[in-house]
């Protein structure tokens, strides 16, 4: 690119021209790596799932634990930046974000990350033609802002998986409560809900309005 | 990705524990950014012996610094190489996390250029935290390799490593994660490990 580009305008072009609306090509690399492999995929995601609750359940039993209200999967934005795409489920009673008692484990959501991390060491290689306008940290940024959608892909798969979920041995083990929900979100923040009842009644809500 | 199947589902009982201790992350100026502001005459300005939280009441809420800077300097949202300043967007996030941290004013003068930035000098909690296992180089100034009590550290968001001689500010995962949600300029974030 020419020198006498601002480095605004450059990042627009860089943007416009290597970024922008490139997610969609991804969306058939992600769909026939799951259609491939689809078993190993369906079971390290419910396994994940089941470590998780198979620990809460031994807290249960060790009396730490009260019963189980919140199954919470969220996206690990610090992952990102290894170039991991690690999700943590928590599992928490009803206190939720106040249950001092951490349980959680871990999984991958590599087959749906992987083509976003691909195209970010492209870019890599894209950057130098912009005389040094556009930085390796200008692309750690834009894998920030551009993970957003894969994570709302992995959120469509999770909310496929709630059957297989709701089946686990893991799962049934647990105490729960009748109003037991399942989310996803990122970390600590906003998140959907998969499965179950909100915590309070509709008059409950109408009367704190 | 096959290799680590076995090994996940053998490892647990002993990762147990190493797993439910939350994530921590040392927080400090992106070094690959080279171009920012030049705080002038820091040590005219501040005494650095009351930098910290017992004496920060000695410190003028508001201090201007006169900076050297060029029109392509890079205001990040974290300066830490001189002094550890946060800007606005920053302190405000930290503060959410920490409703008791002080801050105080500091804005940066950059008169060739005629620009203003606010930023501002934070006072964390400090804590005690490094384990045993650290390692300093011989006269203890610099810390070779942190390591962190998960004891000493658990439920803490953010806070100072007391015994480090220049600011080594940790934030939990739930500050980091927030902080990388916001698209924040210059700040780096690297895992600790914790014991």
């Amino acid at each position: 690119m020419s020198s006498v580009m601002s480095r605004e305008e450059a990042l627009g072009h860089f943007l416009e021209h290597h970024v922008f609306d490139r997610w969609q090509g991804d969306l058939d690399i992600i769909s026939e790596s799951y259609i491939q492999n689809q078993d190993t995929t369906i079971a390290e995601f419910v396994r994940s799932v089941d470590t998780a609750c198979k620990k809460a359940a031994e807290l249960q039993e060790a009396g730490v634990k009260g019963d189980i209200q919140y199954i919470y999967l969220s996206l690990l934005r610090t992952s990102l930046m290894e170039h991991k795409a690690s999700y943590r489920i928590d599992i928490h009673d009803e206190r939720w974000f106040l249950d001092p008692v951490e349980c959680s484990s871990h999984w991958q959501a590599d087959f749906i990350f992987d083509p976003l991390f691909q195209r970010m060491r492209e870019l890599e290689a894209v950057k130098t033609s912009y005389a040094r306008k556009i930085s390796t940290m200008d692309i750690e940024r834009i894998l920030q802002i551009e993970a957003i959608r894969y994570h709302l892909f992995t959120i469509e798969f999770m909310r496929s998986m709630i059957p297989s979920i709701l089946e686990c041995e893991g799962y049934n083990q647990l105490v729960k409560k009748p109003n037991i929900c399942i989310l996803a979100g990122e970390y600590r923040d906003r998140s959907e809900l998969l499965y179950g009842q909100p915590e309070a009644e509709p008059e409950e809500i109408m009367a704190e309005q | 990705m096959a290799s680590r199947k076995p090994n996940q589902k053998k490892s647990w009982p002993s990762s147990e524990r190493r797993r439910d201790v939350m994530d921590y992350f040392v927080m400090q100026q992106d070094e690959r950014y080279t171009d920012t502001p030049v705080l002038q005459n820091i040590r005219q300005k501040i005494d650095i012996r009351h930098m910290n939280r017992l004496r920060s009441h000695q410190i003028a809420d508001t201090t201007i610094f006169q900076v050297k800077a060029s029109t392509d300097t890079e205001y990040l949202d974290l300066l830490s190489n001189q002094l550890y300043l946060m800007s606005e967007k920053l302190k405000k996030l930290i503060a959410m996390y920490e409703p008791e941290c002080i801050f105080k004013h500091i804005p940066l003068m950059d008169q060739f250029n005629k620009k203003q930035s606010l930023y501002f000098l934070p006072f964390f909690e400090e804590v005690e935290a490094l384990s045993p296992s650290s390692e300093f180089n011989a006269d203890r100034s610099v810390i070779k390799k942190l390591v962190l009590q998960g004891e000493k550290v658990a439920k803490k968001r953010i806070f100072r490593v007391q015994e480090s001689e220049q600011p080594l500010i940790i934030v939990r995962l739930d500050v980091a994660e927030s902080i990388l949600r916001r698209d924040m300029i210059g700040v780096s974030l690297k895992k600790v490990l914790v014991e």
